[in-house]
């Protein structure tokens, strides 16, 4: 998947780098900054793009999306200002030159039915369940009753669907898929008719009709979630190669002030800020 | 008096003065981001949950990175606090003055088999010969006539890190045999084999494992204390020589024996105070 994602992205940058072209011409007066890389991230970006250039009227942002990988990449090869990542850099991702900045974080809340006797499961027991080794809520402490697994349709790339791959390390279709639905809010009203549900929905959508499942033992919480004790909570990074240049420097200020986390915010994420 | 020693009372000395620093709950949060090693992260992501149940509208992040890219983050100003195990991590020369260190507290890496296993200790030469695949049977070091199963931590853990540094030291490899998996399934692997060998934080281990003593010292609360136990970790934060108010009150509340001490040592780490 990432190996796919990396070449459809190597493939765009050609025209990535290209459209440093445009502004070439009148560098003594504007600068460009080209931020690429997360998909799931690609959406705030474009928000903060609009607000960014509003009160940076010099430059000009170029936001793409491609895959935290594929940005990586880029940006290692001085394609792009600002890489933006939504994991934890790996040790082998991770360079000496690289600034690590981090910009807000999210969250994937696991859903049960209020009347489910189940508090908690294990990162490995979510595992087995959601590649259908286990399928009974008895295995885990509960009745014996078939778990009736509520997915997300695929396809859209900042779907929590695939945050919950993410997080567990799993990158094949979730097995024995008891109902799919389209919206958080149509899989809070899956689980909260069917005492035998488990699904899963962004943090801030979570509404007393379902019940979050802790985690080996930890509950989600704000504290849990900005701490990491929480495991499904991730961190959306902007990452520069060496020292920020002037018009990244700018930017990255800028993601840190109240206007934009309080965007993020209302966008259902945590700031950090 | 050490420096360690000296920042750490500089600290307490100025709680009262970093908490009066920080904002009141209907300002703007204040932020703090932590980077670190290890069973440091654990531990410092409680104090971390308290400080901000304390402490209204703060905002505490903790990203677990090894000590290197912690001390990195430190320098390159993406993080406020670094957490660290090795001295020898820090930079030399100039670069050093950038840092203020202090001490946290003490932790011991604790090697453990299975309950069954009738070892009671091992020789520091041997446990390093068993890790790199020499020895592999567990007559050799006086137990049964059992193969050997080595369980190593994930090499982005400050548990590989310390492994590495203390006990294959110099260039010596880990056996290609050797099970490279998480804490949490390292215990629940070595539950089930009777041949397991691993090594975790004194702050993380299972009660259905079996500690082993090194070097005819057992690993207990007493020895771990007093530091006979090896090897002993000390957990060492960095911030910059000047820290934001909020590093500052974060660090005075973690030092405080009565709150981010006292949460320590209920994670089974020996405080610094």
């Amino acid at each position: 998947m990432n190996r796919r994602r990396a070449l459809a992205a190597l493939a765009g940058l050609p025209l990535i780098a290209g459209w440093r072209w445009p502004f070439g011409n009148e560098q003594h007066r504007r600068s460009s900054l080209i931020v690429a890389g997360s998909g799931r991230m690609l959406g705030y970006n474009r928000e903060i793009e609009v607000m960014f250039e509003k009160a940076h009227p010099d430059i000009d942002m170029v936001c793409e999306g491609g895959g935290s990988y594929p940005g990586l990449l880029a940006l290692k090869r001085g394609l792009i200002d600002i890489a933006a990542i939504s994991h934890e850099l790996t040790r082998q991702e991770d360079d000496p030159r690289l600034h690590i900045h981090l910009v807000a974080k999210d969250a994937v809340a696991i859903i049960v039915n209020p009347k489910n006797p189940i508090q908690s499961l294990g990162r490995d027991d979510l595992r087995d369940i959601l590649e259908g080794r286990q399928a009974n809520w008895g295995m885990f402490g509960g009745g014996d009753a078939e778990i009736d697994l509520i997915d997300r349709r695929g396809g859209d790339p900042t779907d929590r669907a695939e945050a919950v791959d993410a997080v567990i390390g799993h990158h094949e279709p979730f097995k024995n898929v008891e109902t799919y639905v389209g919206s958080d809010a149509e899989m809070i009203a899956a689980v909260a008719d069917n005492p035998d549900a488990l699904g899963y929905c962004g943090w801030e959508d979570l509404t007393p009709d379902v019940r979050p499942l802790m985690i080996g033992g930890v509950a989600l919480s704000r504290e849990t979630m900005l701490s990491g004790s929480y495991p499904f909570a991730w961190p959306y990074y902007y990452v520069t190669l060496g020292e920020p240049g002037p018009a990244a420097s700018r930017f990255l200020a800028f993601a840190r002030t109240d206007a934009v986390q309080s965007a993020f915010a209302k966008d259902g994420l945590l700031r950090v800020y | 008096m050490t420096p360690s020693r000296r920042t750490m009372l500089q600290g307490l000395v100025s709680v009262p003065l970093a908490m009066a620093a920080l904002p009141a709950a209907a300002q703007a949060p204040t932020a703090v981001q932590i980077v670190g090693t290890g069973a440091m992260v654990h531990a410092v992501r409680l104090i971390a949950e308290a400080f901000m149940r304390d402490v209204p509208q703060s905002i505490v992040t903790v990203a677990e990175r090894d000590s290197a890219r912690a001390l990195r983050a430190v320098l390159y100003g993406t993080a406020d606090i670094g957490l660290f195990t090795a001295r020898e991590l820090l930079p030399p020369g100039e670069a050093a003055k950038k840092l203020a260190v202090a001490t946290l507290g003490w932790d011991a890496e604790v090697v453990v088999v299975n309950r069954n296993n009738p070892v009671d200790g091992i020789s520091l030469d041997d446990l390093r010969r068993i890790y790199m695949g020499e020895t592999q049977n567990w007559q050799v070091v006086g137990g049964a006539d059992h193969a050997i199963t080595v369980y190593e931590n994930l090499p982005e853990t400050g548990a590989a890190e310390l492994w590495e540094n203390h006990v294959l030291k110099g260039p010596r490899f880990l056996t290609p045999k050797a099970r490279v998996v998480d804490v949490d399934r390292m215990q629940a692997a070595i539950i089930q084999d009777p041949g397991a060998i691993g090594h975790v934080s004194h702050a993380l281990l299972h009660r259905r494992v079996k500690a082993l003593g090194i070097d005819g010292v057992a690993p207990t609360a007493a020895t771990i204390l007093d530091g006979s136990y090896r090897p002993k970790v000390e957990m060492m934060t960095a911030t910059a020589a000047k820290p934001t108010p909020a590093a500052s009150a974060f660090l005075a509340y973690a030092l405080d024996p009565a709150k981010g001490q006292r949460i320590l040592a209920t994670a089974g780490i020996r405080p610094a105070q």
